[in-house]
């Protein structure tokens, strides 16, 4: 398993070590040249403090030496060595004019600048003393005297200009101190580096820690949401920008998962509810038959009550397969049909009721556009919203059916009184088994008539929806397609 | 033992009402809560099975009405709810038994005949007055001993009998037993009562139990091993 805290942990501690590093190295190797520089400048001028004491008379090289004026020459520990050869001709070896008095005291080691030849340059190599040095080599003629710079030696000047022979210089120093110095300053650096990467191994954990407390405080919240949970609603206080809207988002699910669960469950609740009673009811019939004889008259009435309430069960189980197809299924064929006689007709069969009950039926707008839809389903949907409202509404009921069209919809909405009803009742009227009285005297109400109503309308490309408004006035409206040519 | 029988449901009323009644019990039936708070308060039934979900005041509403009233009947609650809830918002309204749709009509029997012998004070299933043994699970009256033997008896006559022996060794009136052992339905003469104990005696006698049911002029009837 993955985790973002360890896996940032590991990549900044990559990061920024690779970044330590690469800095360290930088600087040290910096530093190094800058010494080696100033090194190299030292040797640099050593070399041309001894060229420019080198004079060619017409006849010799004089090497200008003082062995007091240049101290650093001196034998002993950390001396420095240099050497002036005058070069042969034909390949014979150079022969040494001067050198400094250190190399004597080695005489194995006299030939210690050998390898480089004539090449000039700036070279490492190991000390005649053995320790680690480095040189310059110079190859050059010398200049003439001083004395034939002097007006009227221009001739003699320029013969012996031409005549100098070429001369090697190799000046040598030992590179410990410098290395000394490199060593500590590497030290350094490495110490450093020690201190900077525990630091920043603490630093970094402490900070991703600190960082995703948020992060993880919304994680182990949700970790403790199950299904008996959804109640929960997750503490949002003190959590950053970027994970607000995260958290927001997740309130927002939950609240839907909560009502869908709670819907689920009262579905469930519902259907079990509904099926306890009938079959209590057949339980009960066929076990007080069987406890005794009975006659023939007394079996047939039984079997009589049975069927009842079988047919009962089935119209409970219908209307539960209505909804649990609901969107699974495809809808029933649709045709432009003009919805004017399905009403009249459903008016037809309610009338009496509403009648009955000291009201009646009022039909306001002809509509006269074609709708889309299945005539046997919009009679059905039309009949079921119809006898609710003549049977729920108030005593006296004044039911109004109102038809009319717009923008490609046709509205067909039955309006009626409802005393008591609120609109907490209307937002769960096309909930399955929900009814305002929780009595069941009447047993063709399964509570379940506008749930599927709604099922059959979406079925159909269309809606059912219903409201209240503050005269107490509750409509309920299908919406259908208008069929094309209405 | 007289029973009502609280239950919307138009078959279950009739069904529970019937098995009920062919096991020896009065039963008054009623389709809402309204009918079942007024039969309760002016009758005094043994055992009140009450469904939850009446229509016109729902069986909580009665439940809680009746024990405010005083009412002492044993209620068993029948109800299509059945979540821990419920049943422990049933009971702590007064009910004092349980029973979730569906059931098995033994079991409500048992559940009704259990109430019945509580609201009565007796503990077990089988009363002992003398030589009678009444056995209240098997319906059946038992003379002991060297000539005892079983007492056939009637419904009507096993009803009376086990009443007198629930109430063993105090007196009953005439009144109560009709009020507890007669249902709505039922016609009573005014000589009912005697004619059925005195076939009851009578057939106690042929079984070898000596005289049980004592007379108690103008009160009514005692069932005792010595007439008090």
């Amino acid at each position: 398993m993955t985790s973002i805290r360890r896996t940032l942990t590991v990549r900044l501690l990559v990061w920024m070590g690779l970044l330590v590093l690469l800095a360290g190295g930088g600087l040290y190797v910096g530093i190094r040249g800058a010494l080696l520089r100033q090194f190299d400048a030292t040797l640099h001028a050593r070399a041309s403090m001894l060229q420019s004491g080198t004079k060619w008379d017409g006849t010799k090289v004089d090497v200008d030496f003082a062995p007091e004026a240049m101290p650093w020459y001196r034998a002993g520990p950390g001396a420095e060595y240099f050497e002036v050869e005058l070069i042969g001709t034909l390949g014979s070896p150079p022969s040494v004019l001067v050198r400094a008095p250190a190399p004597s005291a080695n005489p194995s080691a006299a030939r210690w600048a050998e390898p480089f030849g004539l090449a000039d340059g700036t070279f490492d190599l190991r000390l005649p003393d053995g320790r680690p040095g480095r040189v310059e080599i110079r190859v050059f003629r010398p200049l003439p005297e001083e004395d034939l710079d002097k007006p009227g030696n221009e001739a003699q000047r320029d013969a012996a200009k031409k005549s100098a022979p070429e001369v090697r210089l190799v000046v040598g120093m030992g590179r410990e101190n410098l290395e000394g110095v490199l060593g500590v300053i590497g030290l350094g650096f490495l110490g450093a580096g020690v201190v900077l990467g525990v630091g920043l191994v603490v630093g970094v954990r402490r900070a991703l820690a600190s960082g995703l407390s948020p992060l993880e405080s919304l994680s182990a919240q949700v970790r403790g949401i199950d299904a008996d949970a959804l109640s929960t609603r997750l503490e949002g206080s003190g959590l950053p920008d970027e994970l607000r809207p995260i958290h927001g988002r997740l309130n927002e699910l939950l609240e839907r998962l909560e009502g869908a669960f709670a819907r689920e469950r009262r579905f469930t609740t519902g259907a079990a509810h509904e099926l306890r009673t009938p079959v209590a009811e057949l339980r009960a019939l066929l076990e007080v038959s069987l406890s005794r004889e009975r006659t023939a008259a007394e079996r047939r009435a039984t079997l009589g009550s049975a069927l009842k309430v079988t047919l009962g069960m089935e119209d409970l189980v219908r209307a539960l397969l209505t909804l649990a197809r609901k969107g699974g299924e495809e809808g029933p064929a649709v045709e432009a049909i003009d919805p004017g006689p399905v009403i009249v007709g459903v008016v037809e069969r309610h009338e009496d009721t509403a009648q009955g009950r000291g009201g009646g039926i009022e039909r306001i707008g002809e509509g006269g556009a074609l709708v889309s839809a299945n005539r046997a389903v919009l009679e059905s949907v039309l009949d079921n919203v119809m006898a609710n409202a003549v049977e729920y509404a108030s005593p006296a009921p004044r039911v109004v059916w109102r038809v009319w069209d717009e923008g490609g919809e046709v509205m067909i909405e039955v309006s009626n009184p409802a005393a008591g009803v609120g609109p907490g009742d209307v937002e769960r009227f096309f909930e399955p088994f929900w009814r305002r009285s929780e009595s069941r005297t009447d047993r063709r109400h399964l509570g379940m008539g506008l749930a599927v109503s709604r099922a059959l309308a979406e079925s159909m490309g269309g809606q059912l929806t219903a409201a209240i408004g503050a005269d107490g006035i509750v409509r309920v409206r299908l919406t259908l397609r208008r069929a094309e040519g209405g | 033992m007289r029973v009502l029988l609280a239950e919307d449901s138009e078959v279950l009323q009739k069904t529970l009402a019937q098995g009920l009644r062919e096991q020896g019990y009065a039963v008054d039936a009623v389709g809402d809560g309204r009918r079942a708070l007024i039969n309760a308060r002016t009758t005094e039934y043994d055992v009140i099975v009450l469904d939850l979900m009446l229509p016109v005041l729902d069986g909580l509403s009665v439940l809680r009405q009746l024990r405010e009233k005083g009412v002492r009947a044993a209620v068993l609650v029948l109800t299509a709810k059945g979540t821990v809830e419920d049943r422990v918002l049933g009971l702590r309204s007064g009910a004092d038994d349980y029973l979730v749709k569906p059931f098995a009509f033994a079991e409500l029997l048992a559940r009704v005949e259990a109430l019945a012998r509580r609201v009565h004070g007796v503990r077990g299933a089988t009363i002992r007055v003398g030589p009678l043994e009444v056995d209240m699970s098997a319906k059946e009256a038992r003379v002991t001993g060297e000539r005892g033997r079983l007492v056939e008896l009637a419904p009507r006559e096993y009803a009376v009998l086990e009443y007198l022996a629930h109430r063993a060794g105090k007196p009953v009136s005439r009144a109560e037993l009709e009020e507890h052992l007669y249902d709505d339905r039922s016609q009573v003469m005014s000589n009912t009562i005697d004619v059925t104990v005195s076939s009851i005696r009578a057939k106690l006698g042929a079984a070898g139990c000596p005289p049980i049911i004592h007379t108690r002029r103008k009160i009514g009837y005692v069932l005792a091993e010595r007439e008090p």
